[in-house]
């Protein structure tokens, strides 16, 4: 989608015909890139309604002067040096292009797993802003923050902190349904760091390697049936065929068995219909975050009609801690490697001597 | 077969205890002795504490200090079901009751004598419909509760307390919402069931008539004292005595009350304007109560005095202290010669 | 008598949808399996497909089960709570029994993180008991039972703000955890735990048979009831003991169930006629169970991939039963 025009050379350039530039978004559908003589506009779209624009950026330049007119949008001095951050993931985001100091402070550092930014944290470099829900104001005015970063939820501002006059970065990265989507939202994080060609450089690698490991795995004939995720009260949530989890299973080689499902919202299905169509499945992989591990027994003990299930009776059931791993920052950051994990289990010919990273077999 | 004591009081305190750890005390020593076989009426103003009498004598409050007895045993002494059997209430309180039949709410009297799970024997149920003919409402023992009137309610709760066949039956205003009829139907029954199967019966009642007619014995209960200091002790006896003694008499002589022992009504104060009044006795004595109505005393005739003569009751002679005399053809032509002289 | 043929059509009418609903648990769900598949797998005889016949003996046997005897205890616990406080109003939620089970739960699945069956069912029992025994402590001084009402309502108050603060403070999974399970479930119990649950149903469920006379004489105050030689203390303990183990039970093993407690005993009066304990309280028994089981039964929408909360159904029921019971409740004998 690279569009070039031409830009009137020597003298007769005016204010008016200014030479843009769309920059390749690959897999992410929530924003877009287009580079300007004096900025750089980014467009994050809507993500609960696509045809709608959430907030334009423009990015500008500290060194160079404010130009006298101004388009729409938030405006943003890059490179950014002081940044207060909602999330850990997109604070790992900026440490991986190496702009661990323009960190001044990040939400909830209970769920931080980066030990570059926990050291930090435990100086005091980096504050602890408390509550995504209600950090801590005076804090953020405190450190002089440039720039808050935060996920967006439908319907809801962000209280208090938008009365503070500094611009907040919506990142809708979690809405992405490819994996490599969310990745690429990197790249956008990386402009107001002044990271751009560091960022783009990371996530081509990363897109390559994951791509590889696709090509690897869709290669081979055999695709195992797989069922997912577990019932919590009386429904069973199945992800659907079009949502993260259904594409990066997809992608590894397995036949998910719920792919029919479509779009990206996850289904609340009975456990009688989950076990109809899914008692023969080959394998089986959940998540979870109980401070006890899983093992068969537990998992009997927690519904007996779980052991119906063949990938129970073969004892071919893996699972994956979420907060002891570092499953929630790796699936944005390198979804490579979940890739590489769930590969490991699916075809496990592929990737010998592969030690897994998140998924192991239940004991 | 001789009267017995059923419940009796010696140095009876009645009161409430308050949060505070004080007591409100309402009367500090009482002597009260309840007779089988009597219809005993309480009498009192409002705020005279009758309410927490009654409570404290059936065991629902507890006494501040001294004790209640019965039939010799003290109260406290006896198991909540044996006591059941023994005295039954009939109270002022709401209930919530509406959405039972009668004859359910009538059953509810037959508690105590019933099993664990409150199955109606024969007898259980011969003794509720003795019970609802002898009020009266038989004929709506299937209807709810909500259904019926103020005073068929009363008769209801009133059955009830029949059915449990106590031998000390307590009353609070039973007669309160009843119209005259009723009235007298019920304390006819109470009558009945003193002197027929020896109960003793004490009720509360504003309905002084009733009370000295029907009553064996009046309890007088004088307001409590304030400040916990020592009250007037109340005062019993039977209602002639009463008022013979001019007890009666001075009990309700408040502001602006008299009671007049001889037609046994209270009326207010009389005025200081006289009237004489002869002749035949019936006209004369409505002729009296006519003029009492209007601010007039009456009185013996005498010259001096306005005074009236009763030829016959469509008949009235008035003569004037002036000589005058004019005849009325009714009492209401005669008050309006009063009323036409006076202005 | 003509009250007595009235109350022998409810019984009859009821027991027929009783088991007609009992039998719509088994052979309607998710999964289409036909009538005759059914019969076979209940008798043993069914030679097809494994899946079917796990679904219906280890999935809908259990769930029906559990509905039924859910439905009982909830709605003769809010009928028991009714009488007691004399305010058709009142319902297990409301003495904040069932936010005490709530909180048991937060507690251990927010902050302690753990997540096993035995777990959430001790948490539950434990926070529900605890309230119950503050309750029942506050009943020994407190006289009036309208200020034992006020009490209970605060105490769920008190309990519903700390889980508050909990969920503010949790992650967003555990907080999905937490609001899955307090959307209620008749799913969870499993044959092999099923026993656990109706035990604790059916001792409540007799207890409250035994509590039949002194509720009625309770219909009359407690003045009243004293002089009928009902020990009103220990029958007001007696009362919340036995709605503390059918609310704890129900809430511990299906999560927090709402407006059965409360809607069920006033279908059951309007059904009778009649506040008469003796046939109302077995009547209100029927009735919540086929509410339940109604209730369950709706929960999955045919045609759909997707199934309903239960927490969301039971409000369709009742409260439009509430509203016409507030609407009309002059003409309502038992309002008056």
């Amino acid at each position: 989608m690279a569009l070039l025009c031409s830009c009137n050379g020597g003298s007769g350039v005016t204010a008016e015909t200014e030479c843009f530039k769309a920059d390749s978004v690959y897999y992410a559908k929530g924003f877009e890139i287009s580079r300007f003589d004096d900025w750089i506009i980014v467009n994050v779209r809507n993500p609960w309604d696509t045809l709608k624009t959430l907030r334009r950026y423009v990015l500008i330049d500290k060194n160079k002067p404010l130009p006298d007119s101004l388009p729409e949008g938030i405006i943003i001095r890059t490179p950014v040096e002081k940044a207060v951050f909602y999330t850990s993931v997109h604070a790992s985001m900026v440490v991986q292009m190496g702009r661990i100091d323009a960190i001044k402070g990040i939400c909830e550092i209970q769920y931080v797993t980066d030990s570059l930014i926990l050291e930090r944290i435990a100086d005091g470099r980096i504050a602890d802003i408390g509550l995504a829900t209600a950090p801590n104001i005076e804090k953020i005015i405190e450190l002089d923050a440039e720039l808050i970063i935060a996920s967006p939820y439908e319907n809801s501002g962000y209280g208090a902190a938008e009365k503070l006059g500094i611009p907040i970065v919506e990142a809708a990265d979690y809405m992405e349904n490819h994996p490599l989507g969310r990745t690429e939202w990197g790249r956008f994080y990386a402009l107001l760091f002044g990271e751009g060609a560091r960022a783009d450089s990371i996530f081509f690698a990363t897109r390559d390697r994951y791509n590889h490991l696709k090509n690897l795995a869709t290669k081979s004939e055999k695709r195992p049936r797989v069922l997912l995720e577990r019932k919590y009260g009386a429904s069973w949530i199945i992800p659907a065929g079009g949502s993260y989890i259904g594409t990066i299973h997809s992608d590894a080689g397995a036949d998910y068995i719920f792919s029919d499902f479509k779009g990206s919202e996850s289904v609340h299905q009975t456990f009688e219909s989950v076990l109809d169509r899914a008692h023969d499945a080959d394998l089986w992989l959940f998540k979870y975050d109980t401070k006890h591990e899983y093992t068969y027994d537990i998992l009997k003990d927690e519904y007996q009609p779980y052991s119906n299930f063949r990938p129970f009776k073969e004892r071919n059931i893996y699972i994956c801690h979420t907060t002891k791993t570092t499953y929630y920052d790796d699936i944005t950051l390198h979804p490579d490697r979940l890739l590489e994990d769930l590969i490991s289990i699916y075809h496990p010919e592929i990737l010998s001597g592969y030690s897994p990273r998140y998924y192991v077999k239940m004991k | 077969m001789e009267n017995q004591i059923t419940i009796s009081a010696y140095g009876l305190a009645i009161g409430y205890s308050l949060r505070s750890g004080r007591r409100k005390v309402i009367h500090n020593s009482l002597d009260l002795e309840l007779q089988s076989g009597e219809v005993t009426c309480l009498l009192g103003l409002n705020g005279a504490g009758k309410s927490t009498l009654i409570k404290t004598l059936c065991g629902l409050l507890p006494p501040l200090a001294g004790g209640v007895k019965v039939f010799g045993t003290p109260l406290g002494s006896y198991s909540h079901n044996r006591l059941s059997t023994l005295i039954g209430v009939v109270l002022t309180e709401k209930t919530y009751a509406g959405g039972i039949t009668v004859y359910d709410l009538v059953s509810l009297g037959r508690y105590p004598h019933t099993g664990c799970f409150g199955q109606l024997k024969e007898s259980d149920h011969e003794a509720i419909s003795r019970a609802i003919e002898a009020v009266g409402i038989t004929h709506k023992a299937s209807s709810y509760v909500s259904e019926l009137s103020d005073g068929e309610r009363q008769k209801a709760f009133i059955a009830k307390v029949l059915a449990q066949e106590c031998p000390i039956i307590i009353l609070d205003e039973p007669t309160a919402f009843l119209d005259v009829i009723s009235r007298i139907e019920i304390m006819v029954l109470l009558r009945k069931l003193a002197r027929e199967q020896k109960k003793s019966i004490l009720l509360s009642t504003h309905d002084l008539d009733s009370a000295i007619q029907l009553g064996d014995k009046l309890w007088l209960q004088e307001r409590g004292a304030k400040d916990n200091r020592s009250s007037a002790p109340m005062v019993c006896g039977t209602p002639e005595d009463l008022i013979l003694s001019g007890v009666l008499e001075s009990f309700f002589s408040k502001k602006g009350v008299v009671f007049d022992s001889y037609s046994g009504k209270i009326s207010p104060v009389p005025s200081e304007n006289p009237v004489g009044v002869d002749g035949e006795a019936r006209s004369a004595f409505w002729v009296g109560n006519a003029l009492k109505r209007k601010g007039f005393a009456p009185t013996a005739p005498s010259k001096e005095i306005i005074s009236v003569q009763c030829i016959s009751s469509a008949e009235f002679v008035v003569s004037f202290p002036d000589g005058e005399t004019l005849i009325a053809k009714s009492i209401e032509e005669l008050l309006n010669l009063f009323t036409n002289s006076s202005s | 008598m003509k009250g007595r043929s009235k109350h022998i059509t409810v019984y009859i009418c009821l027991g027929a949808a009783l088991l007609l609903l009992f039998c719509g648990g088994l052979l309607y769900g998710a999964v289409r399996i036909p009538i005759r598949s059914v019969l076979e797998i209940l008798a043993g005889t069914f030679e097809g497909r494994q899946t079917w016949v796990q679904i219906v003996m280890q999935s809908r046997l259990p769930q029906t089960i559990t509905a039924l005897f859910a439905g009982a205890s909830l709605a003769v616990s809010g009928l028991l709570l009714q009488t007691l406080f004399k305010n058709p109003l009142a319902g297990p939620s409301i003495l904040g029994i069932s936010d005490g089970a709530y909180l048991g739960v937060a507690l251990v699945m927010i902050y302690f993180s753990f997540n096993t069956y035995l777990s959430t069912i001790l948490a539950a029992f434990v926070g529900a008991s605890v309230v119950l025994l503050i309750i029942i402590g506050f009943s020994r001084k407190v006289r009036n039972s309208v200020m034992l009402l006020i009490i209970g309502i605060m105490v769920g108050y008190l309990a519903s703000s700390i889980i508050s603060i909990l969920n503010y403070h949790a992650s967003p999974d555990k907080v999905h955890q937490f609001v899955l399970w307090g959307m209620g479930d008749f799913t969870g119990v499993s044959m092999e735990k099923l026993p656990w649950f109706v035990v604790f149903a059916a001792g409540g469920l007799l207890g409250s048979i035994f509590l039949i006379k002194p509720l009625n004489a309770l219909l009359l105050g407690e003045s009243y009831a004293a002089n009928l030689g009902v020990r009103v203390k220990r029958v007001r303990i007696a009362i919340l003991l036995c709605t503390g183990i059918l609310t704890a039970a129900t809430t511990a093993f299906c999560g927090p169930i709402s407006f059965i407690g409360l809607a069920v005993p006033h279908i059951a009066r309007l059904l009778l006629g009649t506040s008469n304990h003796k046939q109302l309280l077995p009547i209100t028994l029927l009735a919540g169970a086929c509410v339940a089981l109604l209730c369950n039964m709706l929960t999955v929408v045919p045609g759909s991939n997707s199934i309903l909360p239960l927490n969301a159904i039971t409000p369709i029921i009742g409260a439009p039963v509430i509203i016409y019971v507030i609407v009309n409740r002059r003409n309502i004998q038992y309002f008056n």
